[in-house]
């Protein structure tokens, strides 16, 4: 007989069952849209950094869609407004792909968007409340590469416009502790110095040892030689007293080297204490800048500017791409087959498949189709059309573009045509975004807005182009813009500032702007200029130069007095050592030629044939 | 409070044989092991529902797997991503599977999914053997020893087994 290992049916445990799957449709068809709705909005409020709210959702399985009404997306960084408002979206899907657990979206229509609306309540979300930081937030934080950029960019020059209505009286402002370069120079001079001339003493002493001596009983020699009879003389007499005069030229001429390089290094020292206008200068700068006092080296500031909003404008774009990357699967190829991955922090998700096989995701199309309503001025006037968006386009083979074409009426913004498009089918992450905008308002744009000084364009319309490529870690943006019919709002509580800045500012009606970012991530480099930023550095540096001049030779006397002591101990410890080494070597070279000169008399007395008595020879000193 | 009390000895009482109780181990151990929100999760819950599986048995096991299940969640990651990831030999296999009806269900292209689930069906039927084995031997002398503990004679001997019977009936 056959043993039997099933545990066999329980009826119970099937009617439980049915009951189960009953409670289960019924709730399919009553909470689920809520619970779908909430997923939805909990993820995109993470994605998007800031709530993400739904009015209501309809599942309709029969017709094939979802649609979606009322939905207001967050600004994470202003709350209260929305950063976009949509009446309604249609999603319509295909069911037999469900089967495979492929989701396809045929189509998504969006209607009646608006930008900029206000919010009842508050978007931000309570990150507090929150179990762990969404990862948007984190995400967020990539966008800190720009940082570096804006570091490199400065100080905003127009602050130093407040120097011109106070004056650039330094009295009052607390003096630096840092240390002078002129004092590090007269410090190393000092030592240098302080060196050399220790050596002088030991040299000399070196160079006359023995010398006293043999010049002493050299000197008395020939004085014998010379007032000797002629009979008693020895027969080598000329040739000892040559040995003598070529002993004591040598002499002389060996302790007037010495004394020449004991000048020249002593000229050299003082050279250098005379040389400090390099270091000095640099000092000048470096105490200027410490003490927040602007520079007159301006050439162009577009960048200071301007660069500000431009970089921020990149890091919002960047912040897409890159969430773009990470939540796409990553290709890899192993043994040459193409798989993507999602690597997480503890586990890995794989997904299969050659270029063109089906991935899990894909929006086919989405259209964006919404008209001005005069009486929401907030609204959109948009177009636009997104084609295979999908969580892993490396296995659908297709790069996913999209192209809007907007008219914003409140923003005066015309004809903005803008060309995205991802490519991740490849084993490079590639973007791009291109675009033109042929018509937008300047009317209220804030360029610098300081304590004292808000500058800003009164009017003004502008149009620019633009082509910003990502390819992997680098970056190759271009941004383009002309402006025309300009006119500048300065307000400020100094008229000396409003007035200096109005002369400068009222002869620029029209200007170009050329931008770009490029380099890896590492090393970016951000440039940016104007003929606008060129007549205001222009303008500012002239502004500034003449009351930094008499500023600048304060801060030389200043600097200058500070080192005074310094510079006095130098030329002491030269005179000091100098003088006392040179009168010994002087004296000692004197005195070899005079012992020379007697050499040649003595010489002369014994080749004479001359009977007249001989001049008396001079005795030592 | 009594009603309570008696489904639950009824429930300890039933489908009890030694094959029930080794269903009900393999059932809960199964349950802790696979992750949830899988097809194959619900396919074992589903049998172990409308199976005569031992209960008590199966709560146990799961109990006492569930721990050892997280705790082993790194090595099932390690397993799964080798599969998935390092042996192009079966990629196409995969490949076949991940556009297959329902089985992308299993959410098989998920590390510790694919790791914890081959796991679970490698280790089962072992399981399973071991168990019914050590039970069979050991089921007379336990239900022996168990009718001899002092609880199970004040409650053979109380009145309250009387009603019980009497209900059971």
């Amino acid at each position: 007989m056959k043993r039997a290992y099933l545990p066999g049916i329980r009826k119970e445990g099937v009617y439980a069952l049915v009951a189960i799957l009953s409670v289960a449709l019924v709730y399919f068809f009553t909470g689920l849209e809520n619970q779908i709705s909430s997923v939805i909005e909990r993820k995109a409020s993470e994605l998007n950094g800031a709530n993400v709210e739904i009015g209501n959702l309809q599942i309709k399985l029969f017709q094939r869609s979802i649609v979606l009404n009322k939905i207001q997306i967050a600004q994470h960084t202003s709350p209260m407004l929305n950063l976009l408002e949509i009446d309604r979206i249609a999603l319509h899907f295909e069911l037999t792909p469900l089967w495979r657990k492929k989701v396809v979206i045929d189509s998504v229509d969006i209607k009646g968007l608006q930008y900029g609306t206000q919010r009842q309540h508050s978007g931000s979300m309570d990150t507090t409340q929150l179990e762990w930081v969404p990862t948007s937030l984190l995400d967020r934080m990539s966008a800190d590469i720009y940082r570096g950029v804006l570091g490199k960019l400065g100080e905003n020059p127009l602050k130093s416009l407040e120097l011109l209505t106070t004056g650039m009286d330094l009295s009052n402002r607390k003096k630096t502790d840092a240390p002078l370069e002129v004092s590090e120079v007269l410090k190393t001079i000092l030592r240098q110095t302080d060196q050399t001339t220790l050596k002088w003493k030991p040299e000399i002493e070196q160079a006359l040892n023995h010398l006293d001596d043999r010049h002493r009983n050299d000197w008395a020699k020939l004085k014998d030689i010379g007032n000797s009879p002629r009979q008693t003389r020895n027969s080598r007499a000329p040739a000892e007293i040559n040995s003598l005069r070529h002993y004591w030229q040598e002499q002389s001429a060996r302790l007037e080297t010495l004394l020449q390089k004991q000048t020249q290094e002593s000229d050299l020292i003082l050279a250098q204490l005379k040389a400090l206008s390099e270091p000095l200068q640099r000092d000048v700068r470096a105490l200027r800048k410490r003490l927040n006092l602007p520079s007159t080296e301006l050439s162009d500031l577009t960048a200071s500017l301007l660069g500000n909003r431009l970089l921020d404008q990149f890091s919002r774009l960047h912040y897409y791409i890159d969430l773009s990357r990470r939540r796409m699967p990553k290709l890899t190829r192993t043994g040459g087959f193409p798989i993507s991955a999602h690597y997480l922090s503890n586990a890995t998700i794989v997904h299969y498949g050659h270029s063109q096989s089906t991935p899990m995701f894909i929006l086919r199309q989405l259209t964006v189709e919404s008209k001005h309503d005069p009486l929401r001025p907030r609204s959109i006037e948009a177009s636009g059309e997104l084609r295979y968006l999908t969580s892993d386009p490396s296995m659908l083979g297709y790069p996913t573009t999209l192209q809007i074409q907007a008219d914003i009426a409140s923003a005066n913004l015309k004809n903005l045509n803008l060309t995205v498009m991802i490519n991740h089918t490849g084993d490079h992450f590639h973007e791009e975004v291109t675009g033109s905008v042929d018509q937008f308002s300047l009317t209220g744009y804030r360029i610098s807005n300081l304590n004292d000084l808000s500058l800003g364009f009164a009017q003004g319309i502008g149009s620019s182009t633009f082509h910003i490529k990502f390819l992997d870690e680098v970056i190759d943006a271009t941004v383009d813009a002309t402006f025309d019919q300009l006119e500048f709002a300065v307000n400020s509580r100094y008229k000396q500032i409003e007035s200096i800045l109005q002369d400068i500012l009222q002869s620029i009606k029209h200007t170009t702007l050329k931008s770009s970012l490029k380099g890896p991530f590492t090393e970016l480099s951000f440039n940016a200029n104007s003929q606008m930023g060129k007549d205001l550095a222009k303008g500012l540096s002239r502004e500034l130069h003449h009351q930094l001049v008499a500023v600048d030779s304060n801060l030389e006397k200043e600097i200058l007095d500070s080192v005074e002591p310094q510079r006095l101990e130098i030329l002491r410890l030269v005179e000091d050592r100098i003088s006392d080494s040179r009168n010994t070597l002087k004296d000692s070279i004197r005195r070899s030629k005079d012992l020379n000169d007697l050499a040649s008399q003595v010489r002369d007395r014994l080749s004479s044939v001359s009977s007249q008595p001989a001049q008396p020879l001079p005795s030592l000193n | 409070m009594t009603r309570t009390l008696f489904f639950f000895l009824r429930l300890l009482e039933r489908e009890n044989s030694p094959l029930q109780i080794t269903w009900g181990i393999c059932f809960g151990f199964l349950l802790a092991m696979l992750p949830t929100l899988t097809l194959q999760f619900f396919v074992i819950l589903t049998l172990f529902i409308i199976s005569r599986a031992h209960f008590p048995s199966a709560i146990l096991s799961f109990l006492i797997t569930l721990p050892l299940s997280f705790g082993l969640q790194v090595f099932f990651h390690h397993i799964g991503a080798a599969l998935l990831t390092i042996y192009p030999s079966i990629f196409s296999i995969l490949e076949w599977l991940y556009n297959a009806p329902i089985v992308p269900y299993t959410r098989f292209n998920h590390s510790v999914v694919l790791g914890a689930s081959l796991t679970a069906f490698g280790i089962v039927p072992l399981l399973f053997w071991i168990c019914h084995r050590m039970i069979q031997r050991k089921y007379d002398s336990i239900v022996e020893w168990l009718l001899d503990t002092r609880i199970s004679r004040t409650w053979l001997n109380s009145d309250l087994k009387l009603i019980y019977d009497r209900s059971s009936k």
